[in-house]
């Protein structure tokens, strides 16, 4: 029984795997996330320079065989900072997508499960949560609480979980009231058994889009945030900070590559992570939520 | 009919309650003597001690909370919304003349990304599949992907500084105020703005289309030996709508609470660069009425979108509802 179990899902994952490839777009996407993401990560092997190493002496330097993409403001290797930078952008977009979306689907779990008055209450929460512009919020919280790294994840996860909640809670609503829980039920299964390990896995395909997409979007955000220099804190070389340094018209128009490269990174990677969550979206075959 | 719309506006108080308290409690967390936020600081510049305790015990700032609050929600009806740290002016004054020029660029990007996203989404749905599709999902997911203010960025470069056609930013030139001396102002801020939506309506747009193009009557339209492109028009283009508008409308609040960045990026004097320079200069009393607003005006919207809904769709006023 087990093994017929497991027999039929590995095929079936098989199968959407299959299909995923299939979708030239979200292979494409899958692609650009991936070498982003290995270029930052193992940064050391395709750089020798520090990113933070500061040498006056090459303020604005062109490119060159030694500074393939030249050096910002500081002197500092603009092609080492992009590498380096991208580990942090990528990381914060990661850990805050995936905190948001666990948060988002054990409330609704529990939320859409229990119903009553706790489900009234849940809502009502995430409705306020919903009612503040993200952006806005992190602005005025940075502002009273200092600038910080952890402050500004806790503020993405804060307001980042209402959507997968909602998709989870109203899954759950449904899925509660079919025969095989009412067994489960019969048979001694406990409430937390039954919503963590039989009910939500049926949610996962929601969880896994939104995942995806949330990552390019935080990424997105942080960029936003540290370009309007409220972000990460600026010693920390971003995709955000360095787009910062390229503010001011001069640098705009006369070193076009201090601020487009790191522009291109994120739009980059941003678009990998769209991409693949739209092809996601067809192989679990979702419907537009919004 | 009448009874569903005071329902959903009744709704929206109890949330409304808690939204102004939380900001009201934000503020009574701020550092700083509160009294400076709430009173003309003209009148109080030359006050001693003995008169600020006065002016404060006035004010029943040394009264319980809950009515420091309920007084507080008063005033905020009247309109008395305290008074900015830095211009020393109140705050309503100056929202009231920002507030516009952020509906103004929002309202022209929501035009943009409504047309476009109908648009492409249309053509997505009746050529399903095809390359057109295909094309028209990359150039949305382009624009939702590659950040506002990167697009601004090169949007300035390109045609403020290389080209010189339209200004780098600001909202308008000294002298000349009208709408259309000003609408060159408008156009990169709205097209930056407007072009992250596009993805967002146009995915709706398809799927909503597609849904409706499924339908039986569609199926009964077609036997009956009418055109498609009247199919199309008359009976899938406006029962597929509902769901757009319901997401545009949505998606306006987003715009005005989104367009902080773009704002600063064009130096445009609305709302969004009114919160940041107000961030920066400290002075919160000015930020969380712009938040207030922001959030208010979200709650708003979500229940005229869903009258809006109802108006359009008899099924909601009468069945679930």
């Amino acid at each position: 029984m087990e093994a017929k179990k497991k027999s039929t899902r590995s095929s079936n994952s098989k199968r959407q795997f299959q299909k995923l490839l299939a979708n030239k777009l979200s292979l494409v996407g899958f692609i650009i996330l991936v070498v982003i993401t290995l270029m930052c990560t193992f940064a050391f092997l395709l750089t020798k320079w520090d990113p933070s190493f500061i040498d006056m002496s090459l303020r604005y330097a062109e490119p060159s065989s030694e500074h393939i993409l030249g050096c910002d403001q500081s002197g500092r290797d603009v092609w080492a900072r992009v590498l380096y930078g991208g580990r942090i952008s990528i990381a914060i977009g990661i850990v805050c997508s995936v905190l948001a979306n666990v948060l988002g689907a054990a409330v609704g779990c529990v939320s859409g499960y229990y119903g009553g008055k706790l489900d009234q209450a849940l809502v009502f929460v995430k409705e306020i949560f919903g009612c503040f512009p993200t952006t806005m919020i992190v602005l005025v919280v940075m502002g009273l609480s200092g600038q910080g790294v952890l402050v500004m994840c806790t503020i993405f996860v804060l307001t980042g979980w209402p959507s997968t909640m909602s998709y989870v809670r109203s899954r759950m609503l449904s899925l509660k009231t079919e025969t095989f829980v009412e067994n489960l039920r019969s048979t001694g299964v406990g409430s937390i058994s039954i919503m963590f390990r039989h009910l939500l896995p049926n949610t996962l395909g929601v969880f896994i889009i939104n995942i995806t997409t949330n990552i390019g979007g935080y990424v997105l955000s942080e960029a936003g945030l540290s370009f309007l220099g409220l972000g990460v804190p600026k010693g920390i070389p971003t995709w955000g900070n360095m787009l910062n340094a390229a503010r001011s018209f001069t640098v705009m128009s006369e070193h076009p590559l201090l601020w487009i490269i790191p522009g291109i990174a994120v739009s980059l990677f941003a678009l990998g992570a769209h991409f693949l969550g739209d092809g996601l979206r067809d192989v679990f075959d979702v419907k537009t939520e919004d | 009919m009448r009874q569903y719309f005071i329902a959903r506006f009744l709704s929206i108080i109890p949330k409304l309650l808690v939204i102004t308290m939380l900001i009201f409690f934000g503020l009574k967390l701020l550092p700083g003597d509160p009294l400076a936020r709430l009173v003309n600081p003209e009148e109080m510049s030359g006050a001693s001690l003995e008169q600020m305790e006065a002016k404060r015990e006035e004010l029943g700032l040394n009264d319980p909370v809950i009515v420091q609050y309920v007084r507080w929600l008063g005033n905020m009806l009247k309109g008395d919304f305290g008074y900015s740290l830095t211009s020393h002016s109140p705050v309503r004054k100056i929202i009231a003349q920002r507030f516009p020029a952020t509906l103004e660029i929002c309202g022209l990007a929501m035009i943009f990304a409504a047309f476009f996203g109908l648009l492409m989404g249309c053509q997505c749905a009746r050529h399903r599949n095809t390359a057109l599709d295909y094309g028209n999902t990359v150039i949305g997911l382009i624009g939702s992907s590659f950040p506002g203010f990167f697009v601004a960025m090169c949007l300035i470069m390109l045609f403020a500084l290389k080209l010189k056609w339209l200004p780098t930013g600001g909202r308008m030139t000294v002298g000349e105020t009208g709408l259309l001396a000003r609408l060159k102002y408008m156009v990169l801020p709205s097209f930056c703005l407007g072009f992250s939506m596009i993805a967002n309506v146009m995915r709706m747009t398809r799927d909503s289309m597609l849904d409706v193009m499924n339908r039986d009557y569609i199926t009964t339209a077609r036997a009956k030996g009418e055109k498609e492109g009247v199919i199309f028009a008359k009976h899938v283009f406006r029962n597929g709508c509902t769901p757009v508008i319901l997401l545009l409308i949505g998606r306006f609040s987003l715009l005005v609470g989104g367009s902080t960045i773009i704002e600063t990026v064009f130096n445009y004097p609305g709302m969004g660069m009114l919160m940041i320079t107000s961030i920066s200069a400290s002075d919160y009393q000015v930020a969380m009425m712009v938040l207030l607003l922001a959030a208010v005006m979200v709650l708003l919207l979500s229940a005229v979108g869903d009258v809006i809904i109802a108006l359009l769709d008899p099924r909601v006023r009468f069945g679930k509802a």
